[in-house]
């Protein structure tokens, strides 16, 4: 009895685990038959290699979670992870069972194989559980940080390694209740201070990040800088051709000279209009944005846009000095939003206007950020640019437009509108300032 | 009740000249525009249409009024007020918002003064567009779909809705609009519920039948006037069909 339920349960135990660990509610009927697959023969392979069996049932449960993520490495993650709370919780409820059996009846054997998996399956499933959750609380994807740290795979691989050749060696040497209580205190001091080294290893990457965004913004002031002081000769420069021409019209007119008049007006004051429309400073109405991390970000963009030749138009009429979300992530969405809006201005041929014009204001209880860039696409494909990976510039890029989506599937207070008109692609931002997600 | 027509310039002289363009173009063409209005003072302006909430507007601002009440702000305070009032603002290129004209006001169009050969025919296209639109308002009533936005409301004309989708996420919608879509927090259901011209037609869709441009009953696929195409389930085929007949 006990042969054919354990290798079972076991399985159906680890997948769930892993399905709480990858977030992910639906499954794929292949998924589903490589499950009921491994359940259906896991009894047999377990009599024939008896404890090496998890060699099979592992991998086999990784195949099946591929199926439904791309994410190789992040799949081997959460199985590692997954099969490290059962093999602790199993741990764990044999303890349980070996002290309550000591002050109560006797239990009989099936009886004490149900209390035990009972036990092992709601404590694994509530670790799994509480980790998601606090990874969620401390603003971390389980998912996405494992697709990211390679480092911290390769530690919950190593200690489910670890782990089961532990457990493999008790079963071999003998399995004495002192035994599991040392290797279990073993286990889980070996787990905490693998989170431990990971809370420090993330906390590290922050800081890191955070120096880079520091550098970032002085070196968007820095070019800012260089940007107002060309502007500042330009104005120096005007305020003299000012002068001079002032003083030429004060010469025509006591001269009474009125055809020289009109002829230096046509010839020398009308094409100097356009010249002071031309070398008008784009960006210096980006100074009314008070939030520094929002600035640089315009900022940096861009003069990047300027230097590939992009015409660029700002808009910020009125002083901006908050906005009701994470300025953090309003970069992150700004510059998958920048950056697509110069990416696709940069594929345009030679024929479009190529242009990017930005505004900021402030409307009623909201705050509307305005990106607007010329582009080629038709209609028909702006249904398209939300799908994951999906791309008019080709294979495996886009993938902006869909972290764009997921950041703001989390923020209730922000709404993106996205309109294609006369080939102009504008994506408008509409935060309401009276209601913070 | 006529179209109501004002400008405010600080500027006496182009003052003026507008008033002038407007006075003879409205003669000429014999419009149902009353013209009431040529100032430098913006609350001037504010102060008519307070007392007279009801009468539609056309408006032609000067971005700098020399006041310390500028020609945005005065367009924000009259599009309180008049909803449906036709703003046209008159500013030189360096004072060129467009952005924000198009998205914050709503502004009809602008005039850009600093070509002056331009402006009097300009002055007469806004005239004409304004005053068409302000016949269409008038001859028909348009239904609104009301989209809530954390406290705000936004209005959406019926009629021009494509469909509702759900979006990846749970509890989130979008709405597709000829042109433009719209994410927004709400369910399928509800707008089912509080719009029955709408009709659900998978469990995904809610489409407004008036833009069905075919149905593809063998694919089950249904596409709208914007070439979009909806999914369509086996249950809701009989009815899509027999409402779109």
């Amino acid at each position: 009895m006990d042969a054919i339920s354990k290798p079972l349960l076991h399985v159906i135990f680890l997948y769930l685990n892993c399905k709480i660990l990858q977030e992910e509610k639906k499954a794929t009927k292949k998924e589903l038959a490589i499950i009921v697959g491994l359940v259906l023969f896991s009894p047999i392979i377990y009599h024939f290699l008896r404890l090496s069996y998890s060699l099979i049932i592992l991998p086999g449960i990784y195949l099946s979670l591929l199926t439904t993520s791309d994410e190789a490495l992040a799949t081997l993650g959460i199985v590692s992870y997954g099969s490290i709370f059962l093999l602790i919780s199993n741990n764990l409820a044999t303890i349980i069972l070996n002290l309550l059996t000591s002050n109560m009846a006797r239990l009989s054997v099936s009886q004490k194989s149900i209390f035990f998996w009972a036990f092992s399956f709601s404590l694994s499933v509530s670790f799994c559980w509480c980790l998601v959750k606090i990874a969620k609380k401390v603003k971390l994807n389980f998912n996405l940080d494992l697709k990211r740290n390679l480092f911290v795979t390769l530690m919950g691989f190593v200690t489910m390694v670890i782990g089961y050749t532990n457990a493999y060696l008790r079963l071999v040497l003998g399995n004495s209740p002192n035994l599991i209580q040392l290797n279990t205190l073993f286990l889980i001091s070996y787990f905490l201070i693998s989170i431990l080294v990971f809370i420090l290893y993330v906390l590290s990457i922050r800081n890191k990040e955070e120096i880079k965004r520091k550098e970032f913004e002085a070196e968007a002031l820095q070019q800012y800088t260089e940007e107002v002081e060309l502007h500042y000769n330009e104005v120096r420069k005007f305020k003299h051709d000012y002068q001079n021409i002032l003083s030429s019209l004060d010469q025509y007119i006591l001269d009474n000279d009125y055809e020289g008049l009109k002829a230096f007006y046509l010839n020398k004051l009308k094409p100097s209009f356009d010249e002071i429309s031309k070398s008008e400073f784009k960006l210096g109405s980006l100074s009314n944005i008070k939030i520094p991390e929002i600035k640089s970000i315009f900022l940096v963009k861009l003069l990047l846009a300027q230097s590939l030749g992009i015409k660029v138009q700002v808009e910020v009429g009125e002083p901006i000095k908050h906005i009701a979300m994470d300025s953090l992530i309003l970069v992150r969405i700004l510059g998958i939003i920048l950056d697509n809006a110069i990416e696709e201005i940069q594929v345009l041929t030679s024929e479009f206007n190529k242009s990017l014009s930005i505004a900021l204001f402030e409307s009623k209880d909201d705050i509307q950020i305005i990106v607007k860039n010329t582009c080629h696409y038709e209609l028909s494909s702006i249904h398209q640019l939300k799908r994951e990976g999906f791309s008019t510039k080709g294979n495996g890029r886009g993938y902006g437009l869909s972290i764009l989506s997921e950041l703001l599937n989390n923020l209730h207070n922000v709404i993106l509108e996205t309109k294609i008109e006369n080939s102009d692609f504008t994506q408008r931002l509409i935060i309401n300032q009276k209601k913070e997600a | 009740m006529a179209l109501l027509t004002f400008v405010c310039e600080d500027n006496e002289k182009q003052l003026a000249v507008f008033a002038q363009i407007i006075k003879q173009y409205i003669m000429i063409k014999n419009l149902d525009l009353n013209f009431v209005l040529a100032t430098v003072d913006p609350l001037a302006v504010l102060a008519y249409v307070q007392e007279h909430p009801q009468e539609p507007g056309l408006y032609f601002i000067d971005i700098d009024l020399n006041h310390e009440m500028n020609g945005l702000n005065l367009a924000a305070k009259l599009r309180k007020i008049d909803h449906a009032g036709k703003i046209v603002f008159v500013t030189t290129h360096s004072e060129m918002l467009y952005l924000t004209f198009t998205y914050k006001i709503e502004a009809l169009d602008y005039i850009i003064k600093d070509n002056s050969t331009m402006v009097a025919q300009k002055i007469r296209d806004c005239i004409d567009v304004a005053y068409e639109r302000y016949l269409n308002e008038r001859t028909q009533s348009t239904q609104f779909l009301q989209i809530k936005l954390g406290d705000q409301i936004r209005l959406i004309d019926q009629t021009l809705v494509m469909f509702f989708e759900t979006a990846f996420t749970a509890h989130r919608v979008i709405l597709h609009l000829a042109n433009s879509e719209l994410e927004f927090y709400g369910s399928i259901k509800e707008i089912e519920r509080a719009h029955s011209n709408f009709y659900r037609c998978h469990k995904s869709y809610l489409i407004n039948p008036d833009q069905v441009k075919q149905i593809d009953s063998a694919k089950r696929l249904v596409e709208m006037s914007n070439h979009e195409l909806c999914l369509v389930s086996v249950r809701a085929l009989p009815g899509l069909l027999k409402l779109t007949k």
